[in-house]
């Protein structure tokens, strides 16, 4: 790992990897962070952040069988490794720790 | 929400410029069917962005070192190419060292061009030290700023009549061929030379190059043509006009009052038009007073005028031939028969024209030799049609031509009374208050007077060109 912390794009991703399972791939995990994340994001961004993500050791990557209904193209699934998941339990307790006490975000959500 | 097939085009872009990619391709196909195309091609273009500023920030721990290097190696190109595009543009493009003139010989034209060739060698070597493994790309970018430079000044600086055609050069050949030369130095330095010769070379390369450098004017002055007193001052009157009074005195002496350096640069080359310099080499004006050994012939004193010229104003110029309108000066009749005002000297009045050293004597009719001209008239004795061609030409805004073919020396007497179709006159010169719109014109006047004519046509004239000019130094 190079890195210590993720950025929070990162970790969204990484949440999505992990709450997707044996599903996770460009599609399902960019409509998981819209639709829990509620931001939209391009393809193309989650492709280039799982691509650092991948080369810091935090997930790695597997090839399915091509589909017709994808043009012949194949699909490419990810799996957080176990730094990866370290990673996401550090980023927790830091923000836990962070959220802790803060007056402004006592008594529920705005 | 529009489902349509994904564009066919957007794949073939994602395809071409990210390849191996064919997941991302996929999931975009696969999500696309239930969006626009709008979606689509905002998500390629989304893609290619993402992964342009990925590929340049990855991976992150070299980020900031990478921007620094960019950044340094840019701004090292940058200096380069200046350098290189200057180095270009004055070694074998403008400057004398490579002159575009009838006086340039074959030897001199060698030499310089090995010189620029050596040039080009040590900026390659240079680029090799220091750019190790970029090597092409640098020369081709030197190369191609070189280049473009070339061609923006040739294009934006040089004046239209000193081209053939839009963009060509009169003399186009010498400037590929230089350029070719040079460009090919470039890449032969920047070849991986052996170690122990590599040094060497460099050194010996920059040596010639620097030596290459030094000032060329102090080549340009012959040693023995030097006026012995001379005082250059700034003549600040705001009410003189035309270029200024200057002649060469008996005595050797040199007087100039309220000359322009371009004056002074004329008188000092025959009378040549001037080109190129610094703005104030057409406004500013100076007094000159300057006394070599006497006896001085007016030749002696124009080779002493160049080298003041070159000492106390750092000028440095060289002549090129430019095709240009001008006016040839022929007889006017098929006969060659000259008009009442034209009449062939006398051989006593004729030798002493040759010998002629002018005096200051404006108000009695000029002597042998001499000549006064007002804004209406010319009147001259033991005048050549070279010389009368030169005095037109201030007088008609362009180059005049001897086209004549009648040799020997003239008594000249021509008066004419229309302003129409002359160059700016001075306004405190004498007779200017009689020329009207409707009266005799020059170009009348020289065929009715001096059975001569004034001929419309381009042909190439020599023009000196200032490639460098700086304010005098004090006396």
């Amino acid at each position: 790992m190079t890195r210590e912390y993720l950025t929070d794009f990162e970790l969204m991703i990484l949440l999505a990897v992990l709450r997707l399972g044996d599903e996770a791939y460009g599609v399902p995990i960019a409509r998981e962070i819209e639709t829990t994340g509620e931001r939209v994001v391009a393809i193309g961004a989650v492709y280039a952040a799982l691509e650092r993500l991948e080369a810091n050791g935090l997930v790695v990557s597997t090839i399915g069988d091509p589909t017709p209904e994808r043009g012949g193209r194949a699909k490419r699934y990810f799996r957080v490794t176990p730094d990866g998941l370290r990673a996401v339990r550090q980023a927790q307790r830091a923000l836990t720790r962070l959220w802790t006490g803060v007056p402004h975000l006592k008594g529920g959500r705005e | 929400m529009t489902r349509q097939a994904p564009p066919r085009l957007a794949i073939a872009i994602l395809e071409r410029f990210l390849p191996g990619n064919d997941p991302l391709i996929g999931d975009l196909i696969e999500a696309g069917r239930a969006r626009s195309q709008a979606w689509f091609w905002a998500q390629v273009v989304a893609a290619l962005i993402v992964h342009a500023f990925n590929a340049a920030a990855f991976p992150k721990r070299l980020t900031i070192e990478s921007a620094l290097v960019g950044t340094a190696m840019l701004g090292v190109l940058a200096f380069h190419a200046v350098v290189a595009a200057r180095l270009l543009e004055e070694v074998l493009l403008v400057s004398a060292w490579m002159p575009r003139t009838s006086e340039a010989s074959a030897p001199h034209w060698g030499a310089v061009a090995a010189f620029g060739f050596l040039a080009a060698i040590a900026i390659g070597r240079g680029i090799a030290v220091i750019h190790g493994s970029h090597r092409i790309r640098s020369a081709l970018a030197v190369s191609t700023a070189a280049t473009t430079a070339a061609f923006l000044n040739l294009c934006l600086f040089v004046p239209p009549d000193a081209l053939t055609s839009r963009f060509v050069p009169a003399d186009a050949g010498t400037h590929i061929a230089a350029s070719m030369l040079f460009i090919s130095g470039l890449f032969l330095g920047m070849t991986r030379w052996p170690a122990r010769m590599g040094r060497r070379s460099t050194t010996a390369a920059l040596c010639i190059v620097a030596a290459g450098l030094l000032p060329p004017a102090a080549a340009q002055v012959p040693a023995d043509a030097r006026f012995e007193v001379a005082s250059i001052r700034r003549n600040t009157d705001t009410s003189l006009q035309g270029t200024g009074l200057s002649a060469p005195q008996p005595g050797g002496r040199y007087v100039a009052m309220g000359v322009t350096l371009q004056r002074l640069i004329s008188d000092a080359y025959g009378g040549i038009e001037t080109a190129g310099g610094p703005p104030w080499a057409s406004r500013d004006r100076f007094n000159v007073i300057a006394r070599g050994a006497a006896g001085g012939t007016p030749p002696d004193i124009q080779n002493m005028l160049r080298t003041l010229l070159a000492e106390r104003f750092g000028l440095r110029v060289h002549t090129e031939a430019r095709e240009t309108d001008v006016f040839l000066l022929q007889p006017a009749r098929p006969d060659r028969r000259t008009g009442p005002g034209l009449r062939a000297t006398d051989d006593a009045c004729a030798a002493a024209a040759a010998r002629y050293v002018p005096s200051a004597a404006p108000s009695t009719a000029p002597p042998c030799g001499d000549f006064r001209m007002s804004a209406n008239a010319l009147v001259a004795r033991g005048m050549t049609l070279g010389s009368l061609a030169g005095r037109l030409s201030g007088r008609v805004g362009r180059p005049v031509i001897d086209d004549a073919n009648m040799p020997g020396a003239f008594d000249i007497e021509l008066r004419w009374t229309s302003d129409s179709g002359l160059a700016s006159i001075p306004r405190d010169s004498a007779g200017i208050g009689e020329l009207t719109p409707d009266g005799v014109t020059l170009f009348t006047a020289l065929q009715e007077q001096l059975g001569l004519r004034l001929v419309p046509s381009r042909a190439p004239v020599d023009v000196m060109v200032i490639d460098n000019a700086a304010p005098p130094t004090p006396d």
